[in-house]
C-alpha cells in the first residue's frame, strides 16, 4: 500500500459536481493514459479497461484534487490499480494455470495484429520493474518522482531501472538500437 | 560485449528504450474516451462511498452514546515510553476479577442504510484521541471491493493517491500485509492502518526514538483479511512497522514510512 497523502486545502477545483473539468479531463487525457496502461499492461483491452476503472475510482475524490496535481494523482491511481490487477490476474493464474492463449483477440485492432516484442518483454518483467521502466522512460519521471509514486526509495527506482535495463539489453532490436546509436535521441 | 562498451552503451540503451516505448505506444489506435462509462461508474462508486459514510456516521454516533452510558473508554492500541496513547483497533478489556485479558470481541458490522440491495458492511477498526486530535478508522466491506474510511480531526483523509484510490478486491489480502500512512492537511496526526491475511494479529510501529505503540488487528467481516490502525502523533518519526501473526511470529516488516 503506498503512501497517502490528502491534498492539500487551497488550489482546489471548484465546488459542485465538477463533471465539466472531470470529462474534460477525460477527453483529453484518455489516449495519453491508455498508451501508459498499455505499457504497464502488454493489453490493449486490458489498457483500456484499466484506465476506465481508474477514472472511475477517482471520479468521487474529483472535487478535492488541485488542478495542478490531478495528472499526476491519475497517474499514480493508475499504476496503483494496475498492482491490484497484476495480484488478481496472479491469482486467477494459479487457479487455472494451464488458461489459454488469448486468440489472436488483437486482429481487429489495427496495427496490433503482431504483438510487438517490447511490450511482451515488458510484459514478462516483474510488476515493479515494469512501472519503473514505464514512468522513467515512457512518462520521463525522474528517478525520485517515480519513488514518491511507487513508495519506495530512490535507490530502489535506480535498481530496479537497472534490472529491467538489463534484461531488456538482450531485445535484438534495443540492442541494434543501441549500439548503432539510432536511439539517442527520443 | 566488454565493460567499456557497456559503459558507452548504456545511455544508448535508455535512449532506444524510450523511442521503442514510444514506438509501441503510438502504435495504439485512438479511440473514443469512453466518458458515460466513467461516469456512471463513478457515480455508483461516489453513491456507495456516501451510503458507507453515512452508516459511519450512525456508528460512530451510536458508539458515542454507548461508551456514554457504559462509561468505560475504547481501548486498543498501546504505547510503550510513547507520547499519548490512543484508543484503536481491537477493544482490549481487562476481565475485573482476575486481571487476565479479556477474549477480544468480534467487531460488530453496521449494514449500510440501504434499500433492498445488501450494501456495504461497515467495521470501525479504531477510534480514539491522540494528541488532541480524535480520528476513526473504518472499512466498509461490498461484494467486491474493501474500502477504508479514516477521520482525522473531521477530516476525512482516505488516501486519495495512494494504493488505496479508493478500494482494493476483498480477496486481495496479503500474507504479509500492505501499509499505509495516512495524514491529514497540514500533517500532525497520522493513520497507520495495515491490511493482511487473517494470520496476521498486530501491527507494531518502532518509532525513531525507540518507543513502540501497537494495535490489534479486527476481522474484517465476510473476508480472510485483518485490519489494523495506529494512530501517529504529531512528530513521531516511523522507524519500522512489523507485523507479527497469532504466534508472534513477525510476518512483515517495512521500512521507509518515516
Amino acid at each position: 500500500m503506498q503512501n497517502g497523502t490528502t491534498a492539500a486545502a487551497g488550489g482546489r477545483r471548484g465546488g459542485g459536481e465538477g463533471w465539466g473539468d472531470f470529462s474534460s479531463f477525460v477527453a483529453a487525457r484518455w489516449t495519453a493514459l491508455v498508451r501508459t496502461a498499455y505499457l504497464l499492461t502488454g493489453d490493449f483491452h486490458e489498457a483500456e479497461d484499466l484506465v476506465q476503472v481508474t477514472l472511475a475510482k477517482v471520479y468521487p475524490h474529483w472535487g478535492g484534487l488541485r488542478t495542478e496535481t490531478a495528472d499526476a494523482y491519475v497517474r499514480r491511481a493508475l499504476v496503483n490499480n494496475n498492482r491490484s490487477r497484476h495480484r488478481r490476474r496472479r491469482v486467477v493464474q494459479l487457479l487455472m494455470p494451464f488458461v489459454p492463449d488469448r486468440p489472436a483477440a488483437d486482429a481487429g485492432q489495427g496495427g496490433l495484429g503482431e504483438r510487438d516484442l517490447l511490450v511482451s518483454l515488458l510484459a514478462g518483467l516483474p510488476e515493479r520493474q515494469r512501472a519503473v521502466v514505464v514512468l522513467r522512460y515512457w512518462e520521463d519521471l525522474s528517478a525520485e518522482e517515480v519513488a514518491e509514486l511507487l513508495g519506495c526509495s530512490v535507490g530502489t527506482v535506480k535498481s530496479q531501472a537497472s534490472r529491467a535495463l538489463a534484461k531488456l539489453r538482450d531485445l535484438p532490436e534495443l540492442k541494434e538500437l543501441a549500439l548503432t546509436g539510432l536511439g539517442a535521441e527520443r | 560485449m566488454s565493460d567499456r562498451q557497456e559503459d558507452v552503451v548504456e545511455p544508448r540503451l535508455e535512449a532506444a528504450v524510450r523511442r521503442a516505448l514510444d514506438t509501441s505506444a503510438h502504435r495504439l489506435p485512438p479511440s473514443a474516451p469512453p466518458l458515460a462509462t466513467v461516469l456512471r461508474a463513478g457515480r455508483r462508486r461516489r453513491r456507495v462511498r456516501r451510503a458507507a459514510a453515512g452508516a459511519l456516521v450512525t456508528a460512530a454516533a451510536a458508539a458515542g452514546v454507548a461508551a456514554l452510558c457504559v462509561g468505560v473508554p475504547l481501548l486498543g492500541s498501546s504505547s510503550k515510553g510513547g507520547v499519548d496513547v490512543g484508543s484503536a483497533s481491537r477493544a482490549q478489556a481487562t476481565s475485573g476479577a482476575s486481571g487476565l485479558p479479556a477474549p477480544a470481541h468480534s467487531p460488530t458490522p453496521t449494514p449500510s442504510p440501504s434499500g433492498s440491495a445488501p450494501g456495504p458492511t461497515v467495521v470501525s477498526i479504531g477510534a480514539g484521541t491522540l494528541a488532541g486530535i480524535d480520528w476513526t478508522a473504518q472499512v466498509s466491506v461490498g461484494a467486491e471491493d474493501l474500502c477504508q474510511h479514516l477521520v482525522i480531526g473531521g477530516t476525512q483523509v482516505d488516501a486519495p493517491a495512494g494504493r488505496w484510490t479508493d478500494c482494493v478486491p476483498v480477496q486481495e489480502s496479503q500474507p504479509d500485509g500492505d501499509v499505509g500512512v495516512h495524514t491529514a492537511p497540514g500533517g500532525g496526526l497520522r493513520l497507520l492502518t495495515s491490511f493482511g491475511a487473517d494470520t496476521v494479529a498486530r501491527t507494531v510501529v518502532t518509532f525513531a526514538d525507540g518507543t513502540t505503540r501497537q494495535g490489534d488487528s479486527v476481522r474484517i467481516p465476510g473476508t480472510a483479511t485483518e485490519g489494523t490502525v495506529v494512530p501517529i502523533a504529531p512528530g513521531q518519526r516511523i522507524s519500522v512497522i512489523d507485523l507479527y501473526d497469532t504466534r508472534g511470529t513477525r510476518v512483515g516488516h517495512f521500512l521507509g514510512y518515516a
